[in-house]
Parts: structure tokens; sequence; C-alpha cells
């Protein structure tokens, strides 16, 4: 298992700036999502670690040796392309050989070590078919089995699963993961659908305009986002700003209060708020009575029914939309023109960089 | 409506051949006078074989569009190569220069050669014959090559390498395998196109050393025999073959490079 290092990799195409300096570290035996919009950088990020790309500036390591002028075909790392790029003459076998035999690896031992792994991706079976003769997620399972056969130093993957339908898509998303765990290969995984990056990665990188704003565990990085971008690129949210008091934060729609170290009295403060952390207080119940830090009055706008949840757009007194996400367990949802009083806990108010 | 379409469509096939149709009936009938009913014969054909500046023609047609083929294609190639898929300053322009020789009219593009080769003391004859040839073939070279380029995607080669080629095993190994039936196709058609040269044959050839096309307007203009017709049925039977092979080459080049 190897670490994989970027520092301070800068890559600039015809004037413009796509990689800004970025570093990042790549945990051995680990998934890493590299998570952005188009023209983040992911992608050219992902092609400089490969080899595929020379980067202006900077450096990339495994295992702490420099392999930034170590041409691609020697890098020894394994790629999936978005178009899954197999050798369309040639079959199955042929494809997942190639890799083998041009690391010297031939006759019998190479037979096995295809064997292997395309019994790893579950197409035993399929060796003499070609390419075209294999539907999307066969092709997609081939051209893993042939960059993970040569036990590549890390795996890199650019938008593996985006030619998939969703169905299939999420299949795949399950075998990825298990593929990646019984190889043990230090992979990083490009993608801008986020729910993907949550689902799949150990860490998610977020990246904005050639940089990464913020990294770790999925679960941090969507319970504590770090700025603006990271929060509503990464799942949806509610922002409050305000000017900082004593005990919060005074908006143009009353107090909010959080459990995050505030800045200094008078200064500027921005908190987000994931839109299923907020609830629609019901009146008749106790719930009026329970303590939530804070509490807005709002109009009900909206309501998008999906099923296991609702999505209900409001707008609070000073005009400002709200989107809050709620699981369609009682009956009752508000209809849009309703007032009603929206609560939630000071401990789910994120303070963030605006 | 689909019977009307097909009427039509026929009509338009019988107008391109039906002059063709007489020409070969004629070239296998025995009276030379086009008299009918057709009096099948291979006279003509049996003609051919002692008509030394026919015979000489031809073998110069078949030398000149065999080496034509054979330098224009790998040029050809090259260029293509280089056009799509390195960067470099001036691409754009390269590539628009490429088109214009082939609408601009032979007669011109003749009339500038022959200027031309006696300004640098080319001269005429065969060897001013294969450079002009050459010449004319290498657009259509280009054109074909590429497009053949643009339906393998450049992927396909990094993979390779990421797998441990060098660039060149990944040309080699990936790359020329799947791009070999638009190259021979381009290579049929260059050899088709120089069969088939007359304007710039007929400026650039002396009365000693010329093409077929050359000499059978030669002849003509001497007063027409059914050998003609003869002549002209055999270039046209291996024209329209190379023509056939070339159509079904290129087509399977579209094929094998889609994913």
């Amino acid at each position: 298992m190897v670490r994989v290092e970027a520092r301070s990799i800068g890559k600039s195409y015809g004037g413009v700036r796509v990689l800004d300096r970025v570093s990042a570290l790549f945990q051995p035996g680990l998934l890493t999502s590299l998570l952005g919009p188009s023209g983040s950088g992911k992608t050219t990020l992902l092609r400089v670690i490969g080899g595929f790309v020379a980067p202006d500036e900077g450096e990339i390591r495994f295992d702490g040796e420099n392999v930034t002028s170590v041409p691609l075909w020697r890098r020894n790392v394994g790629m999936v392309f978005q178009s899954y790029a197999l050798f369309p003459h040639m079959t199955v076998q042929q494809n997942v050989v190639f890799g083998l035999n041009r690391r010297g690896v031939r006759g019998e031992t190479a037979r096995k070590e295809t064997a292997r792994a395309l019994e790893m991706v579950r197409l035993t079976g399929f060796e003499a078919r070609r390419p075209k003769e294999l539907s999307g997620g066969q092709q997609q399972r081939v051209a893993l089995a042939r960059a993970i056969v040569t036990n590549p130093r890390v795996l890199l993957l650019d938008e593996p699963l985006s030619a998939l339908d969703r169905r299939l898509r999420q299949e795949m998303q399950i075998e990825l993961r298990r593929i990646q765990r019984e190889s043990g290969l230090t992979t990083i995984f490009v993608t801008h659908d986020q729910e993907e990056a949550l689902t799949l990665a150990d860490s998610v990188a977020i990246l904005d305009r050639g940089k990464i704003v913020q990294e770790g565990p999925p679960g941090v990085i969507y319970e504590r986002p770090r700025t603006r971008f990271a929060a509503s690129f990464l799942g949806d949210a509610n922002f409050f700003t305000g000017r900082v008091i004593e005990g919060g934060i005074a908006t143009a729609t009353g107090v909010v209060r959080t459990d995050d170290r505030l800045p200094a009295i008078g200064a500027n403060a921005t908190v987000a708020v994931r839109p299923e952390k907020m609830k629609i207080l019901d009146e008749a119940a106790a719930d009026v009575a329970a303590p939530y830090g804070n509490r807005l009055a709002a109009v009900v706008s909206e309501i998008v029914y999906a099923g296991a949840v609702s999505t209900v757009l409001l707008k609070s007194a000073d005009g400002s939309q709200i989107k809050i996400l709620t699981q369609n367990r009682e009956a009752r949802l508000p209809a849009p023109g309703e007032s009603v009083t929206l609560a939630w806990s000071a401990a789910h108010c994120v303070l963030i960089d605006a | 409506m689909i019977a009307l379409g097909r009427t039509y469509l026929l009509a338009i096939i019988a107008f391109l051949y039906l002059p063709i149709a007489v020409m070969i009936a004629m070239a296998f009938n025995d009276s030379a006078l086009y008299t009918l009913p057709i009096q099948p014969s291979l006279r003509w054909f049996a003609a051919l074989a002692s008509d030394a500046p026919l015979l000489s023609a031809t073998r110069n047609s078949l030398l000149i569009a065999a080496a034509t083929s054979a330098i224009a294609t790998p040029l050809g190639a090259m260029a293509a190569l280089a056009l799509e898929r390195k960067q470099f300053r001036g691409r754009s322009l390269l590539r628009l220069l490429l088109l214009p020789p082939i609408a601009i009219p032979w007669l011109i593009i003749g009339t500038a050669m022959l200027v031309f080769f006696f300004w640098t003391g080319i001269g005429r004859g065969l060897h001013a014959l294969l450079i002009g040839h050459v010449a004319l073939a290498i657009p259509y070279v280009v054109l074909i090559v590429g497009a053949g380029l643009q339906t393998l995607r450049a992927d396909l080669e990094e993979a390779a390498m990421s797998l441990g080629s060098t660039p060149i095993h990944a040309f080699f190994s990936i790359t020329l395998p799947l791009w070999l039936p638009s190259v021979v196709a381009a290579a049929l058609f260059a050899f088709a196109v120089s069969l088939d040269q007359f304007v710039i044959s007929y400026f650039l050839s002396t009365p000693g050393v010329s093409t077929l096309p050359v000499e059978i307007y030669a002849s003509i203009r001497k007063g027409f025999t059914p050998e003609i017709n003869a002549i002209s049925t055999i270039f046209l039977a291996v024209s329209s073959a190379l023509i056939l092979i070339f159509a079904q080459l290129s087509q399977l080049g579209g094929k094998r490079g889609s994913r």
C-alpha cells in the first residue's frame, strides 16, 4: 500500500490556472474522492498524479519517492478512464493481460493473474469476448480488471460510473468498494456526483477553482463544512449572516445561536444549517416547549413530495428562502401559504467562512 | 411514394450506367461498325496484346499509380498524425491549406506544374508525372486517414502507456492496427486518383512516355477503333474494383474504431 502525496502542484493551460498550488495527501489503502464542479481541476490533478500530464510546478511522491519526472509508462499506475478506453481489437483476455505482458509477466503466470482479476470483477467466462460484445457495466469491469491486474502503486478512476444508468451505477458503487477493499490499493476517484463521493469514499477532497477547499471523512465534510462553497456543493444548506452580539449572531430575522466559538463581538459571521436539521414545530404537541436553541417564523411557499421525504421551501420575514427536508413520518404536512415556526438546535449551526 | 422513389433512383442509375454499358457491350462485339445484334467476340481484346503504345502506356499508368500510392500514403498518413495528435502553431491554417488543391481545377494545377517544372528544370516525363500525381494524391490521403484517426480515441494510447507501453509500442500495438483499414483505403484511393488522372498527365507526359488515359485520348483523335472500348472496359473494371474495396474498408474502419 502506497502513500501518495501531491506537493503544491501548479498547472496552467493557455494562461488559465487549472491547478493553483494544490497539496494533498492520499492515505495508503484508502479510497479518496476528488469532488468538484467541472473546471475545478479535479481531473487535471488525477492526470498529474498518474503522469498523463506534467505539472508546471510541484512534486508527486509515492511513498516519499519523487516520481514527478517518471514517465507514465514506468510510473506503474492503474487508470480507469471515463470512456473505459478498452482496446477494441482485442478480446477481454488480451485487454487484461496487456499490462502483465508489458511488465514481462507471460505464460502460465500471466494467465493465472488474468483469471484472478477477472474473477474479482466477476467476469469469468467472458475471456474470448470483444469489448463491443459487452454491456456498459461489463466493459467497466474489464477496465477495472485491466487496471488492477498489474498491482499498480495507485489506482486512479476518472468518473468511471458517469456513463452508466442510475441503477447500474449504484450496483457498481458497491462492487467498486468491495474490489477496492479486496485489492487494498490506494485509490483516487474523480467525481462530480456528491452522493457518489459520500457513499464510496473513505475521504473526500472538495476542489474549487484549482484549490482543495476542504478534505476529510465524508461525515465530517458534510456535518462540518468550512466554507460556503463546501456547504452548498456537498449537500444543501441554509445560511444565516449577521453581526456577532453577546450569545449569538444578530440577523435580519432575529438572533441565531450556535455552539461554535464566535468571533469577537461586532464582527460579521455566517452559519450554515443543513435542511434536514431544521424542523417545523407542531403547535399542538409538546414540541413547542422542547429546548431548541433557534426559532424562526416563516411562510410555506412550496412543497416537493419525494416519497420517503419532502422538501419544504419557505420564506422568512426578510424574504430570504429557506429549504428544509422532512421525513414523511407524520401524516400532516403544512400547506403552501401557511405560517409556521421553524426550530433547530444551536449545535447544528456551523460557523463558516462566508 | 416508395415505388416512386425507387423508380427515380433506378432512372438515375440507368442514366449513370447506360453509356458505360453500351461501351462494354461494344467491346465484346465482333463488328467494328457498332451493328446489332451483337456478335460475341474477344477480337478487340486480342488486338490489344499487339498494340505496343497502348501496352506501354498501361505499364506506365500502373507503375505511376503504384509508386504514387506507395509515396503519398506514408507522407499523408504522417501529416494526418501530426494534424490530429499534435498541438503546434498554425495547425488550423495548415489543415485548411490542404483542402484547396482538391477544389482547384486540374487544368490550372496542370498548367502551374508545367510552368514550375520547366522553370526548375524538372521537365516532363515519368518522374514529372510521378511528382505531379503524388502532390495530387496527398490531400485525399490526409483527409481519409485523418477521418480514420478521428474515430480513434486518444485515450486508447494513454491506456496502453499507463499499462507500461512506451509511446512507440502503444502506437504500433494499439493505434496502427485500428487505423490500418483507413490507411489501406487511402492507399487504394491514391492509386485510383493516379490511375484516373488525365489532365495533369496530359500536360506532363512526353510523346514517347504517356499514361493510359492520355494514350486513349490520343488514339481517339487519330481515329476511333473498338480496341479503345476493350481497354476502357479493363480500365473500368480495375477502377471500380478499387473503389468498391475502398468503400468496404472505410466502412470497416469506422465500425472498428468506434467503441
